[in-house]
């Protein structure tokens, strides 16, 4: 934009100099506008950039959990086989992936355990033995206790199940299954 | 159609016109983000790579609105289409 500048073209006829205030805020009242739309106009384009990379984050991520899966931690005992009551409930870590699982005692010998995680958008899942399900609390989904397979809800896919070992001295984990059988992933 | 002053008027109007397509672009980007990151941690993967894409072109929406609302850009965008000739006068290349 080739305008002129009117205090400048004033002072020029009156054969005076440029005043100091002038030459450091040398923009008019009427250029003001242009200059804070193109600011702003720039400043959008860093908001893109920010929102590419968190899009390019993203896609990294998911490609280095697809090509660096956590190691997957080897048989250990998780609790003593009469310290969990009929109907109760237990959560434990896993120790190198850091995933939360839950364990159900549903009958004398028969345990089920699952990841806590919810497969919709990760929330910790609950065990609801008066309605003998899985519940997630936070978007009202449900998981059948004894396979691990939606019932309703948002979630789309069943709860990863936990493979286990009941030995003399308690209850082992022996692993993450990565199909559950048709019967569930019981552990008799 | 008449202008009071046809350059500023223009600029403005380009100016204007680019910031609401540098938002549009900015709530594509928004919504395209919330919904790879819920396919994040729903597991289903399938489709980052496209919405990196769509990403991508929202963002070179934005810098093409910044660098054609540059003063200094129009300016060489100008002279580059144009050149003078020995006997003088300009001519353009096209």
């Amino acid at each position: 934009m080739s305008k002129k500048d009117p205090i400048k073209e004033r002072l020029t006829q009156q054969n005076q100099e440029l005043p100091k205030w002038a030459e450091d805020f040398p923009v008019d009242t009427k250029a003001d506008g242009h200059v804070a739309r193109r600011d702003f106009i720039r400043f959008l384009c860093l908001v893109s950039f920010g929102l590419f990379t968190g899009q390019a984050g993203v896609l990294l991520k998911s490609l280095f959990d697809k090509k660096y899966p956590p190691s997957e931690p080897g048989a250990f005992r998780i609790i003593g086989r009469d310290d969990l009551a009929v109907g109760g409930s237990y959560v434990f870590m896993l120790p190198e992936k850091k995933e939360p699982i839950i364990l159900i005692r549903l009958a004398e010998k028969d345990y089920v355990a699952y990841s806590q995680k919810c497969t919709h958008l990760q929330c910790p899942v609950i065990w609801r033995q008066d309605e003998s399900k899985i519940l997630c609390p936070c978007h009202h989904g449900a998981f059948d206790v004894k396979t691990g397979n939606v019932l309703y809800g948002p979630p789309e896919r069943p709860l990863p199940a936990v493979k286990l070992g009941l030995r003399a001295d308690g209850i082992y984990f022996e692993g993450m299954m990565s199909r559950v059988a048709a019967g569930g992933p019981h552990a008799v | 159609m008449r202008f009071k002053d046809r350059e500023a008027e223009q600029l403005e109007l380009r100016e204007t016109l680019g910031l609401f397509l540098s938002l549009g672009a900015i709530f594509v980007q928004i919504w395209v983000l919330t919904s790879a990151m819920h396919s994040l941690l729903s597991g289903q993967t399938e489709h980052l790579l496209a919405a990196l894409v769509l990403s991508a072109a929202a963002l070179g929406c934005c810098s093409l609105t910044a660098l054609t609302t540059m003063p200094g850009f129009l300016r060489w965008l100008s002279r580059s289409k144009t050149f003078h000739s020995p006997k003088g006068g300009a001519h353009d290349q096209s």
